[in-house]
């Protein structure tokens, strides 16, 4: 081994020890968080939880095609796959696993080479693109085996082709990196890739029940009716030569990966070389404002909040959602389930007028519970916040009137859009503005109780004020959200039994408000 | 802190737990390659039930009656067909026939997302209105690939 590293140029007592560092911050470093939302204090890693992710999507992917399409197409989708979810890994871990500027100021200064530094982050990077490929290469490969028309050589020549592809997807990515920006990608860029894996797992669970459950033959029909453009994706005959055994596709592809590594390689030596030369103190440092709330609005929302305390707490949870895209991310996730439910009610015909009283007309209402219910998740995320130090400023404030205003805040920021948005749906479906309006005057009353309910249960502490680390979950909040999505679903019913008229349903609005009331007056 | 909590945040623990859950995802791949069958049940078209006035509309044209048809009426003929192959014939199979081109996207879903017997009540309904010859092509290579061999004897001419 010794006697390759020196034949290569590379000096192997510092080349051992930048590996060993290497991965060894890629099994407990804190950067793979970007992708899987994991925090410092959690026992497991982000890292496993990357791959836990892929081995998701992988799975989900097969389940969806599994018997339903030819081992060509099958073949193609999971390549595909790979290689959507390499490019997108290497984008958002590329300072991390690939290119850290920050190297210069730890090795810079040492004679370390940069044949032995660029060997040293090259292969790291191969280790981090073989655990992706491995991932994706598993529910594929096994599963793949069961297809009807598939042979024993697929156990062999799916993994070759899956490599070949990770490989050159993570060696493309690195060349276009190193020999342009040696920063690497922006920060936008990595957040939308990071948001990649997430969404194709969402995309996956929901479209593919989509897929089945319409009757419209989906999956199995896409084969048969390719786009003209798609025979120009280098992973189409990749998948026709797994299920022919045609082997020479795969050796040409294998020695396209080979080359890109080679030249990608090359590119990384470069970087190194270029970014040497520049001494880390004459790097411009930009530093943008962070944004601010708006002050134009807080009299009007002082005089409609009832005062100026809770209009302040208003204005300061508004401004660290403004900030805080973390805190933002959790907030926002919570509404996958009424959203899935929102889409596909209408693509599955599964959204009639709830006046109907059909089983049809169940999925609209259904929709209004479903984020009733998630708003104990949203305000126990709430509770934390990175900024969690100046949390002081609020227990001042903190109390009856403190908690309205922050609780108008996520109503008005997160949930009465999405009311608007539903009822605007709504509206737009049924061909009934005036029982579409209803529907959201009935939701909003519905949030506003359920909000104000759940505000007294789990807002006795000041919000903002816990490390990020516990919010992650929901911890002490299992029994509110229990409670509160048990008393979401009873007035769903009720509301149901209600809707064939709409001054009965008008009524049932108020009782709500009114009820909100008497929450508030008697608990505090 | 328990032992192997501290085991298991160290890096050593960590390729442990990666290691045994990629053996552990392997096993369960391998294991549900072998279930092909019980995916393949999950293939079938759940039209609605039939309605009796379906039945009269295919007896009416079975007895050579000459009837209008629009989009609805041909689905529901289409589902009678699929679900109860029997109770209609030739009259129908000539009215769904006359709109070519709904009746050869119809079957191509059929052949498809349906079960067994729905892709051979399909294949049947396309050749009795002697229409779609490029569909059942290209499901003859399909099912020659895949099977079943029941389709693939009927595909057979």
């Amino acid at each position: 081994m010794e006697a390759l590293l020196r034949w290569l140029g590379v000096q192997p007592r510092p080349f051992r020890a930048l590996l060993r560092t290497f991965v060894a911050l890629d099994l407990r470093g804190q950067f793979y968080g970007l992708a899987t939302g994991a925090k410092a204090g959690e026992l497991v890693s982000p890292l496993y939880w990357v791959v836990g992710q892929m081995l998701t999507v992988s799975l989900l992917l097969t389940a969806l095609m599994q018997g339903r399409v030819e081992a060509w197409f099958y073949a193609f989708a999971s390549l595909s796959a790979t290689a959507v979810m390499v490019f997108s890994a290497v984008v958002v871990e590329f300072q991390e696993a690939a290119f850290d500027p920050k190297d210069i100021t730890v090795v810079g200064h040492r004679p370390v080479s940069s044949r032995t530094w660029s060997l040293a982050r090259g292969l790291n990077l191969s280790l981090y693109v073989a655990l992706i490929g491995v991932a994706m290469t598993l529910f594929p490969t096994g599963m793949g085996l069961g297809l009807r028309d598939t042979e024993v050589r697929w156990l062999w020549l799916f993994p070759w082709a899956n490599a070949v592809v990770a490989v050159g997807t993570a060696a493309l990515a690195l060349t276009v990196y190193a020999s342009g920006s040696v920063a690497g990608p922006g920060e936008n860029l990595k957040k939308v890739a990071a948001w990649v894996q997430i969404l194709a797992i969402m995309a996956l669970f929901y479209g593919g029940q989509l897929m089945l459950r319409d009757g419209s033959g989906g999956i199995g029909l896409v084969p048969l009716h390719l786009d003209p453009w798609v025979s120009y994706v280098p992973t189409l005959p990749l998948g026709h030569a797994v299920a022919d055994g045609a082997l020479r596709p795969l050796f040409l592809g294998t020695s396209v990966s080979t080359l890109l590594t080679v030249v990608a390689w090359a590119a990384l030596r470069r970087a190194w070389e270029r970014v040497s030369r520049v001494r880390s103190t004459d790097r411009e440092v930009r530093v943008s404002a962070p944004p601010r709330a708006g002050t134009l609005s807080r009299p009007l929302v002082a005089r409609l909040l009832g005062g100026r305390r809770p209009a302040a707490v208003h204005a300061l949870v508004r401004t660290v959602l403004a900030r805080d895209s973390e805190l933002r991310a959790r907030l926002v996730t919570v509404l996958a389930m009424p959203a899935a439910a929102a889409v596909l009610g209408p693509l599955t015909a599964q959204y009639a007028p709830p006046s109907q009283q059909s089983t049809t007309s169940v999925l609209p209402l259904a929709t209004v519970a479903l984020l009733a219910s998630t708003l104990p998740t949203a305000m126990h995320a709430l509770k934390a916040s990175r900024d969690h130090r100046a949390a002081w400023r609020l227990a001042e404030v903190w109390g009856p009137s403190g908690r309205s205003g922050a609780r108008t805040a996520l109503l008005s920021w997160l949930y009465w859009p999405f009311v608007l948005a539903h009822a605007g749906l709504c509206a737009w479906w049924w061909s009934a503005p005036v029982e579409a309006a209803l529907h959201g005057l009935v939701g909003l009353a519905l949030l506003d109780f359920v909000s104000r309910l759940a505000a007294h249960s789990l807002w006795v502490r000041p919000i903002l004020s816990v490390p990020p680390v516990r919010g992650g979950t929901l911890g002490g909040a299992l029994g509110v959200v229990a409670g509160v999505g048990a008393l979401a679903s009873v007035l769903g019913g009720l509301w149901f039994a209600v809707a064939p008229w709409p001054l009965a349903t008008a009524g049932f609005a108020a009782l709500l408000a009114v009820a909100g009331q008497f929450v508030d007056r008697e608990i505090r | 802190m328990s032992a192997w909590k501290q085991r298991l945040r160290s890096p050593r623990g960590q390729v442990q737990l990666m290691a045994a859950t990629l053996l552990g995802a392997a096993v369960f791949a391998g294991a549900l390659g072998t279930q092909q069958a019980f995916f393949e049940r999950y293939i079938v078209e759940k039209p609605p039930p039939v309605e009796a006035a379906t039945r009269r509309l295919a007896t009416r044209l079975d007895g050579g009656e000459r009837v209008d048809l629009d989009s609805a009426d041909r689905t529901r003929l289409y589902e009678l067909w699929l679900q109860e192959p029997g109770s209609a014939g030739a009259g129908v199979a000539q009215a769904l026939g006359e709109a070519s081109d709904w009746l050869c996207a119809r079957v191509e879903r059929s052949l498809v997302a349906g079960s067994t017997a729905q892709r051979l009540a399909a294949i049947d309904l396309a050749q009795r209105a002697e229409q779609c010859t490029p569909v059942l092509d290209a499901a003859r290579e399909r099912a020659r690939a895949m099977g079943p061999a029941e389709v693939l004897d009927a595909l057979n001419p």
